[in-house]
């Protein structure tokens, strides 16, 4: 059981005053978490303790900084359920998506070929796999939803044949709340041979994933939506596909040896880290997992879900709200759309009572063309939200509708 | 400061000017890709003079205010005053500055315009229109 109250108080954002003269009930947290001290510390700590470049320097503190880096990979790959070397640490999930579609598929994708995606996909796990279709002049196939918000899986499964390059799907949709069945999904990839990327950015705080079991390919996912740093994110990438990739950025940090005619490359996951690695960021990773491994995935998982649950009842009754389904098995994600009010002004509306939402397409506008609407609400829960602001919310929407309605 | 004056609300709600005429002799559309605002701007002129105007669109409570408040300026003005209007508007919402002494509808969508994200709800109408009046020069 999560005291929310008690968990709000690790987070130092909530001490600082909200311009409205209220107190921030923060419902943004699919675009992206906030930090707690525990986080915020490690960041300043590395600076201010070990901040050396990893892997070159033969001084003590270089070392330390090696050490740190890479026991981080380590814990990761604990948290997952992978081994150390199938982690390979990026800027996020938009850049982890981009590398497989680069390094993984590229080199194999041509005409005749296609790439399954679902209709309910982030911008980033659909535009790199719709762009490299069109370069190679592959087929980009979307999988429709079922009115429930669920992925169509009898559409999904005629769709994937033995000519599919990949098949990439969200683990949870950012936008519905979806929260999908990706072990049926990837045994329907397998079943015809064909690889799988799961964008792990909206479930990495709830569901906990054991990699080995679940048999995805790839799984990506960014520490700013796991309380940890903007900037840092990680792919797990399966032992057997590494073998499969070629360099993705190219330069320090992911040769073996240079000369002036040729290269020779480091192996992986060094091979797709070239440059300095975002060090400060893997250190606020290192703490976000330790904060995670504190409150209890299972945890929060419950207490975003019972919010949401009371959400919707209690948005249920009002007239001219429509709520967008959220799947047969529901996050801590909700959308609502009020057909005769503009989602900017419910939003600009909220932020002056203190209530921070996201209103637009969420980086979805492919499921809002197939939804036919231009935009919704959205709602995203964290363990630091209660009771209260949902009131709140509550409260202000039908503040908005007597002005607007 | 509350965002939404009653001022807003009124021009928002406002029916006389919002009327699809794709007949119109003219038709200037004002597009946000950011948030998927779209109006259309319908005009008839006579020489120099904007005989009719109306507007039809989708968009927020501001941008659409707006858009009716910008049409309701245009009709039986020559075009160059009608660009000067414009003008002025623009650079009082851009500026951010209230004029206590000034027109009090403009002044609320000043204040409109002064709220994080939302200047361009306030000016993309009446941006259109500026850059179409002034290329039939």
């Amino acid at each position: 059981m999560i005291d929310a109250q008690e968990v709000k108080k690790q987070f130092p954002i909530f001490q600082h005053a909200h311009h409205s003269g209220f107190e921030l009930a923060y419902l943004d947290n699919a675009a992206t978490s906030q930090k707690p001290r525990l986080v915020l510390d490690a960041i300043e700590r590395y600076y201010t303790t070990i901040n050396a470049n990893v892997g070159r320097g033969v001084y003590d503190l270089a070392h330390q900084s090696t050490f740190a880096f890479e026991s981080t990979r380590k814990k990761v790959a604990g948290f997952l359920n992978c081994i150390p070397g199938e982690v390979i640490f990026t800027k996020g999930t938009t850049e982890s998506i981009n590398l497989v579609a680069a390094s993984f598929l590229a080199p194999k994708l041509n005409r005749g070929m296609n790439v399954v995606v679902s209709q309910m996909e982030h911008h980033s796990n659909f535009v790199p796999w719709q762009m490299l279709c069109l370069a190679k002049d592959a087929e980009f196939r979307v999988v429709p939803l079922t009115d429930t918000g669920d992925i169509d899986l009898e559409v999904m499964e005629h769709l994937i044949d033995e000519n599919t390059g990949i098949v990439a799907c969200t683990h949870i949709s950012n936008t519905l709340g979806t929260v999908n069945p990706i072990s049926k999904i990837i045994d329907l990839a397998h079943a015809s041979g064909v690889p799988v990327l799961i964008d792990g950015a909206q479930s990495i705080v709830t569901e906990s994933v054991d990699l080995t079991e679940l048999g995805a390919d790839f799984y990506c996912f960014s520490g700013h939506k796991m309380f940890g740093p903007t900037g840092i994110g990680v792919l797990f990438t399966r032992q057997k596909c590494l073998s499969e990739m070629v360099p993705y950025e190219s330069g320090g940090g992911m040769i073996q040896s240079v000369t002036n005619s040729q290269t020779t490359f480091a192996n992986p996951p060094e091979l797709f880290e070239a440059g300095t690695p975002h060090l400060a960021g893997v250190a606020g990773l290192d703490a976000a997992i330790d904060f995670l491994h504190t409150i209890r995935q299972d945890d929060i998982q419950r207490h975003i879900k019972e919010m949401n649950i009371l959400t919707r009842d209690a948005l249920d009754p009002f007239e001219g709200l429509e709520i967008l389904p959220g799947g047969t098995n529901s996050s801590g994600i909700l959308s609502f759309y009020m057909p005769s009010i503009h989602p900017h002004d419910i939003a600009t509306f909220l932020d002056q009572r203190g209530i921070a939402v996201r209103a637009g397409h969420h980086c979805t506008e492919p499921l809002m063309r197939a939804l036919n609407i231009p935009g919704t609400v959205r709602v995203s829960f964290s363990v630091f939200n209660h009771q209260g602001e949902i009131g709140r919310l509550v409260d202000a929407l039908f503040g908005i509708k007597k002005i607007f309605g | 400061m509350d965002f939404y004056d009653p001022i807003i609300i009124e021009y928002n709600k406002r029916k006389e000017q919002y009327e699809k005429r794709p007949e119109a002799q003219f038709c200037i559309e004002a597009i946000n890709p950011i948030c998927g605002d779209a109006f259309k701007i319908y005009m008839d002129m006579e020489g120099a003079m904007i005989t009719r105007a109306s507007f039809s669109g989708y968009g927020c409570a501001v941008s659409k205010a707006a858009s009716s408040l910008l049409v309701e300026k245009l009709e039986g003005v020559k075009r160059l005053v009608a660009v000067q209007i414009i003008e002025e508007y623009l650079t009082m919402v851009e500026s951010g500055e209230v004029n206590k002494t000034g027109n009090k509808i403009w002044n609320a969508f000043v204040l409109a315009g002064k709220y994080p994200g939302r200047r361009k709800c306030a000016t993309l109408s009446w941006d259109a229109l500026r850059d179409f009046l002034k290329k039939r020069d």
